[in-house]
């Protein structure tokens, strides 16, 4: 699957390319010659200042794409370019440089910090690693500030279990910071937070962003977050990615028939006459694979007929390229011409 | 705005809760996790109960069914079920008051919960069937054959194929382990069914499809829906009523149209503008600054105070009572606030980044 050359990214207004991910392909050997094929070459660019959403159901390959990207596990295929320089980390000096420029925030604020260790510890140790010569206990109270966990006195003797979800999480991205990298993995990072945190804690990060002129990549199943705080959305199905576009544009006209179906899905607090006060006669599109997602789905065709209104012997045998719909659109299905997304029926 | 609006409710609610406070014990003085709250759930209702991590919401609900433990203690209020397998004690079953073997048979059979973590609910080494019939078997008086006839009628009802009797915990996926949870709790037919974030862990996808299927039992089965989650757009779309907890105590309640057209409660207001809609224009989302309340110091009179934007020093005075809100179409509309109505502006914000440079 080669993307249309001329494909802009819709993150690209916003600054350089800083990495880039040139069909990147992530294969698991499960045993018995059984493969999952987790991430299927996809491609995309991180760029200075800019948030690209990387969007998907469990088991997509949306956060084994990002740990490709922190260099968490080796590539079956594929280059990664970090400044234009193609990324090798084979040993364990240029992975700490890596490391130094390619940070990864944790779903979990609760697993992602050690419970013996206080705030202080957390972020002292990155500074010492990734900075040498640092004042360390003045960048440790300038990474508070940015992370806005101020008076810094008051958190630095704190143990996780004393702080908040979204306490946690900012320390989380205070550590991250720490290295002073110029791309940010966030996978997941307001899952686990309560729906009054996380717009601050997102704000928050679209404000580093800025100010640090970070490239971002956020990893998310709720599309509609992304729509809001991202420039470029990827929408990735079995490993593939089958739509990308500006954020705006995918959110409100969704072309590919898994995207319908991710917009469809989320809650509508303004749809009182909703399906769920009152049951329809027939049900929406089944459930996800149900043994290992992207491994239900089949090698040939596309991974996405099993569950596809208009899936036909076509899309059975053959796999859609990402075709090319406008300056910085793609989307990759074979029905593209009928897949317009269909009214809501309105209360 | 022409929704329907939901049947109005009548008659005896199937559970009444009025006045129900827990503290926790702790040597540092008592925490008072669920504060004088009522609660009247309805036949064939699905009523929301929504509020952040650690506002009570879900205690409330267990300490209705009296599934708390030490430290926990309830100390006072009433909790009421009327059900129509007990007709016959015309005041309903006062549930504080049960002796232990009659709590054994108004658990599950009456009121059952649908736990929030389906991982951990299930029991690992058991497969699918052997939970299922356990269930059965331990609450109604089935034989061992009828107990597999129902546990495979019980997966037809939740839309899992019967070959998945036999798999364990593990092998399901994290809808279909929702989904037997669901089937465990309808297992006995109750009446009330509590939902402790059950779709919290999935995602929208499976969340809506779970959702669906939940609404369609509900309204084949008639059970009444007490549906806890921090998550009040999916409320708004799926709930009758709403009622909105903070810091273990009742902020607003009313109908769900009414909530969502005009919320009444500051806090309340802040909820409805902190989540992105996919849908109509990008509006502006304020959110709730500050953090979760301390619950074991709180300040006077009301606990949303020091996140308020319309704070001010009669606040610190109020008694938390409800008064009702008397622009709204539902009569039953009540808020904690006396003094923001709906309608009153917000008060300037200040930028965050203004004030934490």
């Amino acid at each position: 699957m080669t993307m249309a050359p001329d494909l802009a990214s819709a993150a690209a207004a916003r600054g350089p390319l800083v990495m880039e991910a040139i069909s990147l392909s992530k294969d698991f050997r499960l045993g018995r010659g059984h493969v999952l094929h987790a991430v299927r070459d996809i491609s995309f660019g991180l760029y200075s200042g800019a948030v690209v959403a990387l969007v998907g159901e469990s088991g997509s390959g949306k956060s084994t794409a990002a740990r490709l990207l922190a260099g968490q596990e080796r590539l079956t295929s594929g280059t990664i370019t970090l400044d234009g320089e193609p990324v090798s980390v084979t040993t364990q000096h240029a992975f700490r440089q890596y490391k130094s420029r390619v940070q990864y925030v944790f779903q979990d604020p609760f697993a992602a910090l050690n419970p013996i260790h206080t705030v202080r510890y957390h972020l002292e140790r990155p500074v010492r690693l990734h900075r040498q010569g640092a004042d360390v206990s003045a960048e440790v109270r300038a990474l508070l500030d940015q992370v806005r966990l101020t008076p810094a006195d008051q958190f630095l003797a704190k143990y996780p279990h004393e702080l908040s979800g979204g306490q946690r999480q900012r320390v989380s991205f205070a550590r991250a910071l720490a290295a002073q990298p110029s791309v940010l993995l966030a996978d997941e990072p307001v899952s686990m937070l309560d729906v009054s945190i996380r717009l601050e804690i997102l704000s928050l990060l679209g404000d580093l962003r800025t100010r640090l002129q970070l490239a971002l990549l956020y990893i998310t199943h709720d599309i509609a977050s992304a729509r809001y705080f991202a420039d470029e959305i990827l929408v990735m199905y079995a490993g593939q990615i089958v739509e990308r576009g500006p954020a705006e544009e995918v959110t409100q006209q969704p072309r590919h028939p898994y995207t319908q179906l991710l917009v469809n899905s989320a809650p509508d607090p303004d749809n009182l006459g909703s399906s769920l006060r009152r049951p329809p006669a027939n049900r929406a599109a089944g459930s996800p694979p149900a043994w290992g997602g992207a491994s239900a789905a089949a090698d040939a065709g596309c991974p996405f007929s099993p569950r596809c209104a208009l899936a036909n012997d076509h899309c059975r045998q053959e796999n859609p390229a990402l075709t090319q719909l406008s300056a910085a659109r793609a989307a990759a299905c074979w029905h593209l011409d009928q897949s317009l997304p269909e009214k809501r029926a309105s209360p | 705005m022409s929704a329907p609006m939901n049947p109005p409710v009548t008659g005896q609610p199937v559970l009444e809760i009025s006045d129900f406070s827990v503290v926790y014990r702790t040597p540092h003085g008592d925490v008072r996790a669920v504060d004088r709250i009522s609660l009247a759930l309805h036949a064939g209702e699905v009523i929301g109960l929504a509020g952040e991590s650690g506002s009570g919401k879900s205690t409330l609900a267990y300490g209705a069914c009296r599934l708390l433990r030490p430290p926990a203690l309830i100390t006072g209020g009433t909790v009421r079920y009327h059900g129509r397998r007990l007709a016959e004690q015309a005041s309903g079953v006062d549930v504080l008051r049960l002796r232990a073997d009659q709590l054994r048979r108004l658990r599950w059979r009456e009121i059952a919960i649908v736990f929030q973590s389906a991982m951990n609910a299930l029991n690992p080494v058991l497969s699918v069937r052997d939970q299922l019939t356990d269930v059965i078997r331990a609450h109604l008086e089935f034989s061992r054959a009828e107990a597999d006839g129902k546990a495979a009628s019980l997966l037809d009802l939740v839309g899992i194929p019967r070959a998945r009797l036999r798999s364990y915990p593990h092998e399901l996926s994290g809808g279909m382990r929702q989904r037997v949870m669901i089937a465990m709790a309808l297992a006995t037919d109750p009446e009330v069914v509590i939902m402790d974030e059950p779709t919290t862990a999935l995602d929208v996808v499976v969340q809506r499809d779970i959702l669906s299927q939940i609404v369609e039992l509900k309204e084949e089965l008639g059970f009444a829906i007490l549906f806890i989650t921090h998550d009040l757009s999916l409320l708004l779309e799926l709930a009758d009523r709403i009622a909105v907890m903070y810091a273990g105590q009742l902020l607003e309640s009313g109908s769900s149209a009414e909530i969502q057209r005009e919320p009444a409660h500051p806090y309340t207001r802040g909820l409805v503008n902190s989540f992105p809609s996919l849908r109509g224009p990008r509006r502006e989302l304020a959110g709730i600054p500050g953090s979760p309340p301390d619950l074991r110091n709180l300040p006077s009179g009301c606990p949303f105070l020091p996140r308020c934007s319309f704070g001010m020093t009669a606040c610190a005075q109020i008694d938390m009572s409800l008064v009702q809100v008397t622009t709204s179409a539902d009569p039953g509309h009540v808020t904690a606030c006396p003094f923001v109505l709906p309608g009153t502006p917000s008060p300037a914000l200040p930028e965050p980044t203004a004030a934490n440079p």
